[in-house]
């Protein structure tokens, strides 16, 4: 059954991405209007297969690496889903944002599961890093989406994804507010993951791990100074929250190796 | 069993030089009382008027087609004394008519194809004929099937993509790059035609326009027409740093917007997106202001490709804009073959076998049977009622079944032989 239930989201998500993304490239075709609700329904699968694993199997959302992955994906594919509401057309961004689900999702099965987490303070970390994150990646699938936009508008050959996208103001304000959402929640992580760890006596991840989710951390916030300052906006700042996006997925990717 | 002909009489773009139309126009208030004098013509029983400044075009249901055609030519020709009409004009029957309707409100007709105005204005023109009670079943089956169809062809092609318009463009951009307009500041640089027609277009948006000009009393000239400020260009470098977007044409044979006037401006923007557009020839922004960060300037030639490119484009949707309106049309005609054929044909059928069962039943209630109470009598009427429609049941089964294909007419001609039923039954012979 959990089986079945994955494949299901990991088809159905793959099948919602290829949607948009055939969208944005200029197709016309009916079927590509279905893509929310084939987004909505590797979600249920999706949720499905996390809820039955817990109820039958007794692994819970972030029990172990496995099945945080997995619960990260699940809550940046919802995420998805609500920004629809932030504007006209933006549930488009998340053909940039799926292929991370995607990612995670399928990462999610290396990683091995353990015991329930328990504690205050760990269960604020874990919910802490998971906003963190699933706003880092809205934030870079939004710039992803904005760099595109832009390329077309300065070079003068508008296509489809002219079109199809929200405004370059529209986008960046979007990536902006995601930013603003992930540095306070990363910072909370961050610092909950110390105190998690020196309770345990044992570090918080490896070395490397550690130096990228700093990284991630100081590439925001320097974002977000930046930006406040007038010095860096627009293109300049896109490239900046997707080298903080790239330092995140380094730090997930050393998280999911330690299995 | 009659019906009446859908007849089209007209002249367009494409047959009439924009002076003749102008002289045929017809304002919105006098709209009425031409459908009423059109629907009086001889053999007229229904009609509309298509007006606008492209086409103006009678349909008409007409039991007399050619004596409508003729009185419709005169009409035409009254409105418009000494001018050759007659040689403008085009008409069109039945199929060709259902046909030329589906494609004009599909903007296939269209000087522009695919420009979304003319279906609105076929709708205002069905909608002032239903007003002067013009309208009868021919029309109110066609004319809401033309509508079907245009939605189709713009919902499932990409006929109404891309701006055809260097106005149109530049509010394109604009809208592309600021989100909505309402509140963004434009600055019109210079009196040039193109310029004013897109400030008209980014006004209309809602954006808040400034006016700057070599001539500061021209500046305000305009500035009072537009409800905007008036600035000597002198200010341009201040007003760079407020305005979201500028449009520059003016006469000047050199940059007027330069590389370090950009620059200085950008940096007190601190980032926020200026957009120009320079529809001036010679040119008058320094095109390396486009390699600015935030910065984004179009020139009359980078306006007038995209024109080209969203054309060449609606060009590509037409054969499948074409296939959409055939299909449309193919299934009004079931429809209709359908509505016409079998319905009253099984009206009278129906009413041809009632006649007789109740003639029957009151020769026996007046003689035989006159004894029998209400209650009786009413009971027997019913009996003698379920009894036509059960017999009747099958063939009308048949005759529906039957009415969508080809065969349809046929079988409803025979069974009209065979039960020798009259015009005089028919329910809705129209």
């Amino acid at each position: 059954m959990s089986e079945i239930l994955f494949s299901a989201a990991v088809a159905a998500y793959a099948v919602a991405c290829v949607l948009w993304l055939a969208y944005l490239r200029g197709s016309e075709s009916p079927s590509i209007a279905r893509a929310p609700w084939v987004l909505v329904a590797a979600v249920l699968a999706h949720g499905a297969r996390d809820a039955a694993r817990w109820a039958i199997e007794g692994i819970a959302p972030f029990a172990g690496i496995g099945p945080t992955l997995s619960t990260l994906a699940l809550i940046v594919a919802v995420v998805m889903i609500v920004l629809r509401r932030a504007g006209p057309k933006v549930d488009v961004v998340a053909a940039f944002a799926l292929p991370v689900v995607l990612g995670l999702l399928l990462a999610s099965r290396l990683g091995h599961h353990g015991e329930t987490p328990t504690g205050v303070t760990f269960l604020v970390h874990v919910a802490a890093n998971s906003v963190g994150v699933a706003a880092a990646v809205v934030a870079c699938a939004v710039a992803i989406a904005y760099l595109l936009l832009e390329r077309q508008v300065k070079a003068k050959r508008l296509g489809p994804l002219f079109r199809r996208l929200p405004s370059l103001v529209q986008l960046e304000e979007l990536s902006s507010r995601s930013v603003l959402v992930a540095i306070p929640a990363l910072t909370v992580g961050i610092i909950t993951g110390h105190v998690v760890a020196a309770r345990g006596g044992r570090g918080v991840g490896l070395p490397w791990q550690q130096l990228f989710a700093m990284a991630t951390w100081v590439v925001f916030v320097l974002l977000a100074v930046l930006r406040a300052l007038g010095v860096w906006r627009g293109r300049r700042a896109m490239l900046g929250t997707i080298a903080g996006g790239a330092a995140l997925l380094v730090t997930l990717s050393i998280y999911a190796g330690r299995s | 069993m009659s019906r009446a002909s859908l007849v089209v009489v007209g002249l367009s773009h494409r047959t009439a030089p924009v002076e003749l139309r102008e002289q045929l126009a017809v304002p919105a208030e006098s709209l009425g009382a031409c459908v009423k004098e059109i629907a009086s013509l001889p053999g007229a029983s229904e009609a509309m008027l298509v007006a606008t400044c492209n086409r103006v075009e009678a349909y008409v249901a007409s039991e007399s087609a050619s004596s409508t055609v003729a009185a419709l030519r005169g009409f035409f020709a009254k409105r418009a004394p000494g001018a050759a009409v007659d040689s403008c004009l085009y008409e069109y029957a039945d199929d060709r008519a259902v046909r030329h309707v589906f494609r004009v409100a599909a903007s296939l007709d269209s000087m522009v194809v695919g420009e979304p105005q003319i279906l609105g204005q076929v709708k205002e023109a069905y909608a002032a004929a239903e007003s002067a009670g013009a309208l009868g079943p021919t029309l109110r089956r066609a004319i809401p099937r033309a509508f079907s169809a245009a939605k189709r062809v713009r919902n499932e092609t990409g006929i109404a993509n891309g701006r055809v318009s260097v106005a149109s463009v530049a509010v394109d951009l604009a809208t592309q790059i600021f989100g909505s307009l309402s509140e963004r500041k434009v600055l019109l640089l210079g009196a040039g035609k193109m310029a004013l027609g897109a400030a008209r277009a980014l006004v209309a948006q809602g954006a808040k326009m400034s006016v700057a000009n070599r001539s500061y009393d021209r500046a305000v000239e305009l500035a009072r027409s537009w409800g905007a400020d008036a600035h000597p260009l002198d200010d341009l470098s201040l007003l760079l740093t407020v305005a979201d977007v500028v449009l520059c044409s003016t006469g000047a044979s050199r940059y007027v917007l330069t590389l370090e006037d950009a620059k200085a401006a950008m940096k007190v923007r601190r980032g926020r997106p200026l957009f120009v557009v320079d529809i001036a020839v010679p040119r008058n922004v320094d095109p390396r202001v486009n390699d600015l960060d935030g910065a984004y300037v179009y020139d009359v030639d980078d306006l007038e490709r995209e024109v080209a490119r969203a054309l060449s484009l609606r060009g590509g949707s037409l054969a499948q804009a074409e296939q959409i309106v055939d299909e449309e049309i193919h299934a009004f005609e079931r429809d209709r073959r359908a509505s016409s054929g079998a319905g009253p044909t099984i009206a009278a059928l129906r009413e041809h076998f009632r006649a007789v069962a109740r003639a029957e039943l009151e020769r026996s209630l007046s003689g035989k049977l006159k004894h029998l109470g209400a209650a009786e009598r009413a009971a027997l009427e019913a009996m003698v009622d379920a009894t036509v429609n059960k017999l009747l049941h099958a063939p009308m089964v048949a005759l529906r079944s039957q009415a969508a294909s080809e065969d349809g007419e046929a079988m409803a001609a025979v069974v009209r032989a065979l039960f020798r039923l009259s015009d005089a039954d028919d329910r809705d012979g129209s």
